[in-house]
Protein backbone atom coordinates (compact mmCIF):
# COMPACT_ATOMS: atom_id res chain seq x y z
CA UNK A 1 0.00 0.00 0.00
CA UNK A 2 2.72 2.61 0.99
CA UNK A 3 4.58 1.54 -2.14
CA UNK A 4 1.82 2.47 -4.01
CA UNK A 5 1.17 5.58 -2.78
CA UNK A 6 4.85 6.49 -3.63
CA UNK A 7 4.62 5.73 -7.04
CA UNK A 8 0.93 4.99 -8.05
CA UNK A 9 -1.52 7.49 -9.46
CA UNK A 10 -2.20 8.87 -5.78
CA UNK A 11 0.75 11.30 -5.94
CA UNK A 12 -0.09 14.91 -7.38
CA UNK A 13 2.41 17.27 -8.73
CA UNK A 14 3.39 20.11 -6.37
CA UNK A 15 2.98 22.80 -8.27
CA UNK A 16 2.40 25.63 -5.37
CA UNK A 17 6.45 26.29 -5.58
CA UNK A 18 5.95 26.76 -9.38
CA UNK A 19 2.69 29.11 -9.09
CA UNK A 20 4.82 31.24 -6.98
CA UNK A 21 7.93 31.65 -9.88
CA UNK A 22 4.68 32.34 -12.50
CA UNK A 23 3.00 35.06 -9.68
CA UNK A 24 6.38 37.04 -9.30
CA UNK A 25 7.00 36.48 -13.10
CA UNK A 26 3.64 38.15 -13.91
CA UNK A 27 4.33 40.84 -11.66
CA UNK A 28 7.74 41.75 -13.16
CA UNK A 29 5.91 42.02 -16.46
CA UNK A 30 3.31 43.32 -15.46
CA UNK A 31 5.72 46.22 -14.08
CA UNK A 32 7.39 46.37 -17.27
CA UNK A 33 4.47 46.60 -19.82
CA UNK A 34 5.12 49.60 -21.64
CA UNK A 35 2.68 52.88 -22.21
CA UNK A 36 4.24 55.01 -24.94
CA UNK A 37 1.82 56.87 -26.83
CA UNK A 38 3.55 57.00 -29.75
CA UNK A 39 3.64 54.46 -31.87
CA UNK A 40 7.22 53.41 -33.61
CA UNK A 41 7.14 50.73 -36.48
CA UNK A 42 10.70 50.20 -36.99
CA UNK A 43 11.53 48.95 -40.44
CA UNK A 44 14.43 48.52 -43.13
CA UNK A 45 13.97 51.87 -44.21
CA UNK A 46 13.15 53.17 -40.37
CA UNK A 47 16.12 53.25 -37.86
CA UNK A 48 15.92 55.50 -34.94
CA UNK A 49 19.12 56.92 -33.51
CA UNK A 50 19.94 56.58 -29.99
CA UNK A 51 20.08 59.53 -27.71
CA UNK A 52 20.84 59.82 -24.09
CA UNK A 53 17.96 62.21 -23.27
CA UNK A 54 15.27 60.58 -21.11
CA UNK A 55 12.10 62.88 -22.37
CA UNK A 56 9.13 60.74 -23.43
CA UNK A 57 7.39 61.98 -25.96
CA UNK A 58 3.61 63.08 -26.10
CA UNK A 59 0.89 62.01 -28.82
CA UNK A 60 0.26 64.43 -31.79
CA UNK A 61 0.23 64.51 -35.43
CA UNK A 62 3.02 61.96 -36.13
CA UNK A 63 5.32 62.46 -39.44
CA UNK A 64 7.49 60.10 -40.12
CA UNK A 65 10.35 60.10 -42.47
CA UNK A 66 12.02 56.79 -44.06
CA UNK A 67 14.41 56.52 -46.40
CA UNK A 68 11.60 55.12 -49.43
CA UNK A 69 8.37 57.76 -48.27
CA UNK A 70 6.94 60.12 -45.89
CA UNK A 71 4.06 59.40 -43.98
CA UNK A 72 1.29 61.24 -41.71
CA UNK A 73 0.16 59.44 -39.05
CA UNK A 74 0.25 56.07 -41.68
CA UNK A 75 -0.49 57.60 -44.79
CA UNK A 76 2.00 57.59 -47.25
CA UNK A 77 1.99 60.82 -48.74
CA UNK A 78 5.34 61.35 -50.80
CA UNK A 79 7.80 59.31 -51.89
CA UNK A 80 11.83 59.43 -50.74
CA UNK A 81 14.21 58.66 -53.88
CA UNK A 82 17.88 58.03 -53.18
CA UNK A 83 21.40 58.20 -55.04
CA UNK A 84 24.88 57.87 -54.13
CA UNK A 85 26.61 61.72 -53.42
CA UNK A 86 29.07 62.18 -55.36
CA UNK A 87 30.28 65.41 -53.22
CA UNK A 88 30.53 63.10 -49.80
CA UNK A 89 31.61 59.25 -50.26
CA UNK A 90 30.20 57.00 -47.84
CA UNK A 91 27.32 58.66 -47.85
CA UNK A 92 23.87 58.29 -49.65
CA UNK A 93 21.33 61.28 -50.76
CA UNK A 94 17.63 60.90 -50.03
CA UNK A 95 15.38 63.45 -51.47
CA UNK A 96 12.03 64.44 -52.59
CA UNK A 97 11.88 64.71 -56.50
CA UNK A 98 11.86 68.60 -57.41
CA UNK A 99 8.67 67.83 -59.54
CA UNK A 100 6.42 67.12 -55.83
CA UNK A 101 8.09 70.46 -54.57
CA UNK A 102 7.52 74.07 -54.28
CA UNK A 103 10.81 75.77 -53.25
CA UNK A 104 11.66 73.81 -50.11
CA UNK A 105 7.66 72.98 -49.51
CA UNK A 106 6.71 69.43 -49.94
CA UNK A 107 3.50 69.85 -51.39
CA UNK A 108 1.38 66.78 -50.73
CA UNK A 109 3.07 66.89 -47.55
CA UNK A 110 1.67 70.82 -47.12
CA UNK A 111 -1.91 69.34 -47.88
CA UNK A 112 -1.93 66.65 -45.56
CA UNK A 113 -1.02 69.14 -42.62
CA UNK A 114 -2.87 71.85 -43.98
CA UNK A 115 -6.44 69.60 -43.01
CA UNK A 116 -5.11 67.86 -39.77
CA UNK A 117 -4.16 71.44 -38.72
CA UNK A 118 -7.99 72.62 -40.69
CA UNK A 119 -9.69 69.59 -38.64
CA UNK A 120 -7.79 70.15 -35.28
CA UNK A 121 -9.11 74.10 -35.10
CA UNK A 122 -12.82 72.93 -36.37
CA UNK A 123 -12.37 70.98 -33.23
CA UNK A 124 -10.72 73.48 -31.44
CA UNK A 125 -13.89 75.94 -32.11
CA UNK A 126 -16.75 73.04 -31.53
CA UNK A 127 -15.33 72.06 -28.33
CA UNK A 128 -14.92 75.50 -27.14
CA UNK A 129 -11.26 75.70 -26.52
CA UNK A 130 -10.82 72.15 -24.67
CA UNK A 131 -9.00 70.72 -27.58
CA UNK A 132 -6.60 72.79 -28.79
CA UNK A 133 -4.47 73.06 -31.90
CA UNK A 134 -0.92 73.64 -30.25
CA UNK A 135 1.35 73.19 -33.54
CA UNK A 136 3.01 70.07 -31.98
CA UNK A 137 4.54 67.81 -34.28
CA UNK A 138 6.33 64.12 -33.51
CA UNK A 139 8.65 63.54 -36.28
CA UNK A 140 10.55 60.65 -36.96
CA UNK A 141 13.41 60.21 -39.28
CA UNK A 142 15.73 57.40 -40.22
CA UNK A 143 19.14 58.06 -39.16
CA UNK A 144 20.63 58.71 -42.39
CA UNK A 145 18.11 61.36 -43.41
CA UNK A 146 20.60 64.54 -44.36
CA UNK A 147 19.63 67.69 -42.93
CA UNK A 148 18.44 68.70 -46.45
CA UNK A 149 15.40 66.65 -45.94
CA UNK A 150 15.06 67.81 -42.83
CA UNK A 151 14.91 71.27 -43.45
CA UNK A 152 12.37 70.81 -45.97
CA UNK A 153 10.06 68.83 -43.69
CA UNK A 154 10.45 70.92 -41.22
CA UNK A 155 9.42 74.20 -43.51
CA UNK A 156 7.02 72.37 -44.91
CA UNK A 157 5.25 71.71 -41.28
CA UNK A 158 6.09 75.96 -40.42
CA UNK A 159 3.86 76.61 -43.40
CA UNK A 160 0.86 75.28 -42.38
CA UNK A 161 2.09 76.03 -38.82
CA UNK A 162 3.09 73.67 -37.12
CA UNK A 163 6.12 75.07 -35.21
CA UNK A 164 6.72 72.93 -32.51
CA UNK A 165 8.87 69.89 -32.98
CA UNK A 166 9.41 66.36 -30.74
CA UNK A 167 12.57 63.82 -32.55
CA UNK A 168 11.63 60.83 -31.16
CA UNK A 169 14.96 58.38 -30.30
CA UNK A 170 15.69 55.66 -28.72
CA UNK A 171 17.02 55.83 -25.42
CA UNK A 172 20.35 54.66 -25.07
CA UNK B 1 -7.79 7.07 6.81
CA UNK B 2 -11.31 9.05 6.57
CA UNK B 3 -9.26 12.03 8.30
CA UNK B 4 -7.13 11.99 5.72
CA UNK B 5 -9.16 11.89 2.69
CA UNK B 6 -11.02 14.45 3.87
CA UNK B 7 -8.32 16.78 4.02
CA UNK B 8 -7.13 15.90 0.47
CA UNK B 9 -10.49 17.14 -0.92
CA UNK B 10 -10.09 20.42 0.65
CA UNK B 11 -6.62 21.13 -1.42
CA UNK B 12 -7.23 23.74 -3.82
CA UNK B 13 -7.08 23.29 -7.35
CA UNK B 14 -4.42 25.73 -8.61
CA UNK B 15 -4.63 23.94 -12.07
CA UNK B 16 -6.73 26.60 -13.86
CA UNK B 17 -4.84 29.41 -12.38
CA UNK B 18 -1.78 27.84 -13.92
CA UNK B 19 -3.31 28.13 -17.03
CA UNK B 20 -4.37 31.26 -16.97
CA UNK B 21 -0.97 32.39 -15.55
CA UNK B 22 0.78 30.60 -18.89
CA UNK B 23 -1.34 32.22 -20.85
CA UNK B 24 -1.16 35.56 -19.86
CA UNK B 25 2.91 35.39 -19.30
CA UNK B 26 3.39 34.97 -23.30
CA UNK B 27 0.84 37.63 -23.86
CA UNK B 28 2.82 40.04 -21.82
CA UNK B 29 6.21 38.89 -23.29
CA UNK B 30 4.62 40.25 -26.63
CA UNK B 31 3.30 43.29 -25.10
CA UNK B 32 6.75 44.15 -23.19
CA UNK B 33 8.64 47.04 -24.75
CA UNK B 34 11.72 46.15 -25.76
CA UNK B 35 13.09 49.96 -26.47
CA UNK B 36 12.40 53.18 -24.42
CA UNK B 37 11.44 55.64 -26.78
CA UNK B 38 12.62 59.30 -25.83
CA UNK B 39 12.58 62.83 -27.70
CA UNK B 40 14.16 65.89 -27.81
CA UNK B 41 12.22 69.45 -28.37
CA UNK B 42 13.10 71.92 -31.03
CA UNK B 43 11.23 75.11 -32.47
CA UNK B 44 11.36 75.69 -36.29
CA UNK B 45 14.35 76.68 -37.63
CA UNK B 46 15.33 79.99 -38.84
CA UNK B 47 15.20 79.12 -43.13
CA UNK B 48 17.80 80.83 -44.94
CA UNK B 49 21.91 81.11 -44.15
CA UNK B 50 22.51 83.06 -40.97
CA UNK B 51 23.11 86.68 -40.67
CA UNK B 52 26.93 87.32 -40.37
CA UNK B 53 28.30 88.86 -37.55
CA UNK B 54 28.35 92.65 -37.20
CA UNK B 55 31.93 92.77 -36.83
CA UNK B 56 31.74 96.66 -35.36
CA UNK B 57 29.11 95.19 -32.69
CA UNK B 58 31.76 92.61 -31.59
CA UNK B 59 32.89 93.59 -28.39
CA UNK B 60 34.04 92.00 -24.75
CA UNK B 61 30.48 92.49 -23.34
CA UNK B 62 28.30 90.80 -25.89
CA UNK B 63 26.30 87.70 -24.42
CA UNK B 64 27.15 84.03 -25.55
CA UNK B 65 25.42 83.10 -28.75
CA UNK B 66 26.91 79.70 -29.36
CA UNK B 67 26.45 78.59 -32.90
CA UNK B 68 27.59 74.51 -33.71
CA UNK B 69 28.54 74.25 -37.38
CA UNK B 70 28.70 70.82 -38.65
CA UNK B 71 30.89 70.26 -41.92
CA UNK B 72 31.73 67.46 -43.87
CA UNK B 73 35.19 67.97 -42.54
CA UNK B 74 34.82 68.30 -39.36
CA UNK B 75 32.61 70.27 -36.28
CA UNK B 76 33.57 74.28 -35.65
CA UNK B 77 32.03 77.01 -33.40
CA UNK B 78 30.78 80.37 -34.64
CA UNK B 79 33.38 82.89 -35.03
CA UNK B 80 32.33 85.30 -31.45
CA UNK B 81 32.26 81.90 -29.61
CA UNK B 82 35.36 81.18 -30.51
CA UNK B 83 36.65 83.90 -28.02
CA UNK B 84 35.19 81.87 -25.50
CA UNK B 85 36.88 78.53 -26.89
CA UNK B 86 40.78 79.45 -26.85
CA UNK B 87 42.58 81.12 -23.76
CA UNK B 88 43.34 84.74 -25.04
CA UNK B 89 44.07 85.10 -28.43
CA UNK B 90 42.24 82.96 -31.78
CA UNK B 91 44.99 81.91 -33.61
CA UNK B 92 44.88 83.64 -37.10
CA UNK B 93 43.69 80.66 -39.17
CA UNK B 94 40.12 80.77 -37.07
CA UNK B 95 39.96 84.53 -38.42
CA UNK B 96 40.27 83.82 -41.92
CA UNK B 97 37.06 83.39 -44.39
CA UNK B 98 37.34 79.47 -44.17
CA UNK B 99 38.74 78.53 -40.86
CA UNK B 100 39.68 74.82 -40.41
CA UNK B 101 37.39 72.81 -38.33
CA UNK B 102 38.13 73.33 -34.70
CA UNK B 103 36.89 69.68 -34.06
CA UNK B 104 38.42 68.09 -37.18
CA UNK B 105 37.78 64.11 -37.85
CA UNK B 106 40.21 61.82 -37.74
CA UNK B 107 42.38 62.17 -41.45
CA UNK B 108 40.32 64.42 -41.83
CA UNK B 109 37.38 61.92 -43.39
CA UNK B 110 34.22 62.20 -41.70
CA UNK B 111 32.32 58.99 -42.99
CA UNK B 112 33.52 56.01 -43.24
CA UNK B 113 32.23 53.07 -45.43
CA UNK B 114 29.32 51.91 -43.57
CA UNK B 115 26.72 49.52 -43.84
CA UNK B 116 23.53 51.53 -43.77
CA UNK B 117 21.60 47.91 -43.35
CA UNK B 118 22.97 47.79 -40.09
CA UNK B 119 20.27 47.17 -37.34
CA UNK B 120 21.58 50.78 -35.85
CA UNK B 121 24.52 52.33 -37.09
CA UNK B 122 27.07 52.96 -34.33
CA UNK B 123 29.77 55.87 -34.02
CA UNK B 124 32.32 53.81 -36.12
CA UNK B 125 30.60 54.90 -39.52
CA UNK B 126 31.53 58.33 -38.60
CA UNK B 127 34.63 60.12 -37.02
CA UNK B 128 33.24 63.29 -35.31
CA UNK B 129 35.01 64.10 -32.10
CA UNK B 130 32.11 64.34 -29.85
CA UNK B 131 33.85 63.82 -26.61
CA UNK B 132 35.58 66.62 -27.17
CA UNK B 133 32.78 68.71 -27.82
CA UNK B 134 31.22 68.30 -25.07
CA UNK B 135 34.65 69.38 -23.18
CA UNK B 136 35.16 72.38 -24.78
CA UNK B 137 31.73 73.23 -24.49
CA UNK B 138 32.11 72.77 -20.98
CA UNK B 139 34.80 75.22 -20.28
CA UNK B 140 33.19 77.93 -23.56
CA UNK B 141 30.11 77.48 -20.75
CA UNK B 142 32.32 78.05 -17.09
CA UNK B 143 34.22 80.55 -18.61
CA UNK B 144 31.05 82.84 -20.23
CA UNK B 145 29.59 82.68 -16.13
CA UNK B 146 33.39 83.76 -15.05
CA UNK B 147 32.76 86.42 -17.50
CA UNK B 148 29.52 87.45 -16.82
CA UNK B 149 28.79 86.87 -20.31
CA UNK B 150 26.29 83.64 -19.88
CA UNK B 151 22.39 85.09 -20.04
CA UNK B 152 19.07 82.76 -20.10
CA UNK B 153 19.41 83.21 -23.77
CA UNK B 154 22.76 81.53 -23.68
CA UNK B 155 21.47 78.33 -23.04
CA UNK B 156 20.08 78.01 -26.89
CA UNK B 157 22.63 76.37 -28.97
CA UNK B 158 21.86 77.06 -33.23
CA UNK B 159 23.06 74.11 -35.09
CA UNK B 160 24.11 74.49 -38.73
CA UNK B 161 24.92 71.75 -40.82
CA UNK B 162 25.65 71.04 -44.06
CA UNK B 163 23.11 69.67 -46.03
CA UNK B 164 24.63 66.14 -46.64
CA UNK B 165 24.98 65.79 -42.70
CA UNK B 166 23.02 62.80 -42.17
CA UNK B 167 20.13 62.92 -38.70
CA UNK B 168 21.75 60.39 -36.66
CA UNK B 169 25.26 63.01 -36.33
CA UNK B 170 22.72 65.76 -35.72
CA UNK B 171 21.73 63.88 -32.52
CA UNK B 172 24.79 62.86 -31.88
CA UNK B 173 25.39 66.74 -31.69
CA UNK B 174 22.72 67.72 -29.43
CA UNK B 175 23.74 65.14 -27.35
CA UNK B 176 26.87 66.28 -27.09
CA UNK B 177 25.60 69.92 -26.62
CA UNK B 178 23.40 68.78 -23.40
CA UNK B 179 25.99 66.54 -22.27
CA UNK B 180 26.05 64.23 -19.68
CA UNK B 181 24.85 64.01 -15.95
CA UNK B 182 28.35 64.61 -14.84
CA UNK B 183 28.92 67.68 -16.83
CA UNK B 184 25.27 69.23 -15.44
CA UNK B 185 26.57 68.36 -12.25
CA UNK B 186 29.36 70.66 -12.37
CA UNK B 187 26.69 73.37 -12.62
CA UNK B 188 25.35 72.70 -9.57
CA UNK B 189 26.80 75.29 -7.16
CA UNK B 190 25.67 77.76 -9.90
CA UNK B 191 22.28 79.92 -9.82
CA UNK B 192 19.46 78.23 -11.64
CA UNK B 193 20.03 80.23 -14.62
CA UNK B 194 23.12 77.55 -15.36
CA UNK B 195 21.88 74.68 -13.79
CA UNK B 196 19.35 73.55 -17.04
CA UNK B 197 22.13 71.37 -18.36
CA UNK B 198 25.09 72.33 -20.14
CA UNK B 199 23.42 74.08 -23.17
CA UNK B 200 19.68 72.91 -22.91
CA UNK B 201 18.05 73.87 -25.92
CA UNK B 202 19.00 73.10 -29.15
CA UNK B 203 17.53 74.24 -32.58
CA UNK B 204 18.78 74.57 -36.04
CA UNK B 205 19.58 77.53 -38.89
CA UNK B 206 19.64 76.97 -41.91
CA UNK B 207 21.74 74.85 -43.59
CA UNK B 208 24.84 75.76 -45.09
CA UNK B 209 25.17 75.18 -49.22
Amino acid sequence: MKKKRRFGGDDELNITSMMDMMTIILVFLLKSIGSSEVEVRTSDNLKLPYSTNKAPPMLTVSVVVQKDAILVDGKEVANVQSETNPNVPNVRSYFVDGSEKTGLSINKLFDELNDKKEVSKVLESKTKGQIKFDGKMVLQFDQNIPYSLIREVMFTAGKAEFFDFQFVLIQK
Amino acid sequence: MAKRRETEEESLNLVPIMNLVTILIPALLIAIKAVTLTMIETKLPAIGAPAPPDVKEENQQKPLALQIIIGKKGITLNKPSLEFAFDGEVPPEYKAENPPPLFPCAGGVCFNPCDEDKKQKSMTCYNYDFEELTKKLVSIKQKAIRESRFEESSQNVVLMPEKEIPYIVLIHTMDAARGTEEDKALFDNYSEVYKKGLFSMVSFAGGLN
